[in-house]
């Protein structure tokens, strides 16, 4: 018996016909509403967006999608096509646990992913932390913080070349000559991990460490 | 006696001269300023009614061209009526074509044009569509030199976005849009 091989093969091409506008669409969900201002301007065939502040009043994008979140800036671009944001001009973005200063914020939404720079101050609940660069997932995932970085966490402060914080773990692993100072001493080590659940501090490789009674 | 009787005949030929003298003369009457004015208000109407005026249009179409002779608006009017410097328009719908090619709808309650045709402005609600675009507007400006059109409480959509603005300038094709003031950007999400 021969077999029919023609209604298996339009099948799948209708399935993939289907399936890559709707995986496009997808990709391209992102939800924000924008308030500019100080004007804004848009290219239509380019799909890149402009919007500005004024000196007294920043422009404001909230995000829907993937994370709810707010971010205030001098002026930003979105490039609709590549999916990517460029915020400067003073940044500030407000998450539901995270709030974060930057000169200025680069929002990758196809990775979910962003990069602040030009000095960041990031506060989450009792971790505060400021440095050079702040990189990470938009939705949960590691933030890492790089330049100079420098944090505190209830009696806790230091330094570090590196900290990644893990928001799933409620910890803070730091790199790079961390330090870590407290009320009657100071540690120092190759690498730290800060637990934010418990409090303590474990330093791993040779340490060096000076304790006041 | 002789004498009387020619006393008396010159004064009759004096008296029937006058009495002739005085028939051809015109008659002088009293000036009564009120009545003149009375009597004038009714001939000015007279005229306004009798004088249509200068043009009027119904159902009209009217093409404008800018400065390089390029067909840009095509639109018919439910009236239109030239006053001094302006054809008032009613009731406009009609094309708008970019000139990167094809042709946006147009619809408009009312607008103007200068009587030299290089000024349009369209008023009311004002609606430029396209099947991948939609811009209502309240107010439009084209001139014919120009290289933008202006524009007032602007609501732009597309099935991916909503822009609400003041104050807008468009670029001929109405690719590029500029707003001044605040404006309201609604992205993603339908």
């Amino acid at each position: 018996m021969r077999k029919r091989y023609w209604p298996w093969l339009a099948g799948m091409f209708l399935l993939g016909a289907c399936a890559g506008p709707a995986a496009a669409a997808e990709a391209s969900g992102v939800k924000v509403e924008v308030i500019a201002p100080g004007g804004s301007a848009l290219d239509l065939r380019a799909e890149i967006f402009h919007y500005y502040g004024t000196p007294e009043e920043p422009l404001t994008a909230v995000f829907f999608s993937p994370e709810e979140f707010k971010v205030s800036a001098g002026n930003m671009k979105y490039d609709r096509r590549e999916e990517v944001i460029f915020a400067g001009g003073g940044v500030l973005l407000s998450g539901e646990e995270i709030e974060l200063q930057a000169e200025e914020l680069n929002l990758y939404l196809n990775r979910e992913e962003f990069a602040a720079g030009g000095g960041v101050v990031l506060t989450a609940g009792e971790l505060k932390l400021t440095g050079w660069l702040l990189e990470g997932k938009i939705s949960g995932g590691p933030l890492t913080a790089t330049g100079e970085v420098e944090w505190s966490f209830r009696e806790f402060q230091g330094s570090a070349g590196k900290l990644v914080y893990r928001h799933d773990e409620e910890k803070v692993y730091l790199s790079g000559n961390p330090v870590v100072c407290w009320e009657q001493g100071y540690m120092e080590g190759i690498e730290m991990i800060l637990s934010l659940k418990t409090g303590e501090v474990t330093v791993t490789g040779p340490a060096r460490s000076k304790l006041q009674p | 006696m002789r004498f009387i009787t020619g006393i008396a005949l010159v004064l009759i030929i004096g008296i029937v001269g006058y009495l002739l003298y005085a028939s051809f003369q015109p008659v002088h009457e009293p000036l009564d300023l009120l009545p003149l004015v009375k009597e004038e208000t009714p001939e000015v109407e007279e005229t306004l009614e009798e004088k249509p005026p200068a043009l009027w249009m119904e159902k009209a179409e009217i093409s404008l061209v800018d400065y390089r002779n390029r067909l840009c608006w095509q639109l018919t009017l439910n009236t239109g009526e030239r006053e001094e410097e302006f054809y008032f328009l009613q009731g406009v719908e009609g094309k708008y074509f970019p000139p990167a090619g094809g042709f946006f709808s147009v619809r408009a309650e009312r607008g103007r044009i200068t009587k030299e045709f290089s000024h349009l402005r369209l008023e009311g609600k004002v609606v430029l569509s396209r099947e991948d675009l939609t811009i209502e507007m309240e107010e439009l400006e084209w001139e014919i030199t120009g290289a933008c059109l202006y524009g007032k409480k602007m609501v732009l959509s597309n099935k991916e976005m909503a822009v609400y603005a003041d104050r807008i300038q468009l670029d001929l094709d109405l690719e590029r849009i500029r707003t001044d003031g605040t404006s309201r950007w609604k992205l993603g999400g339908g």
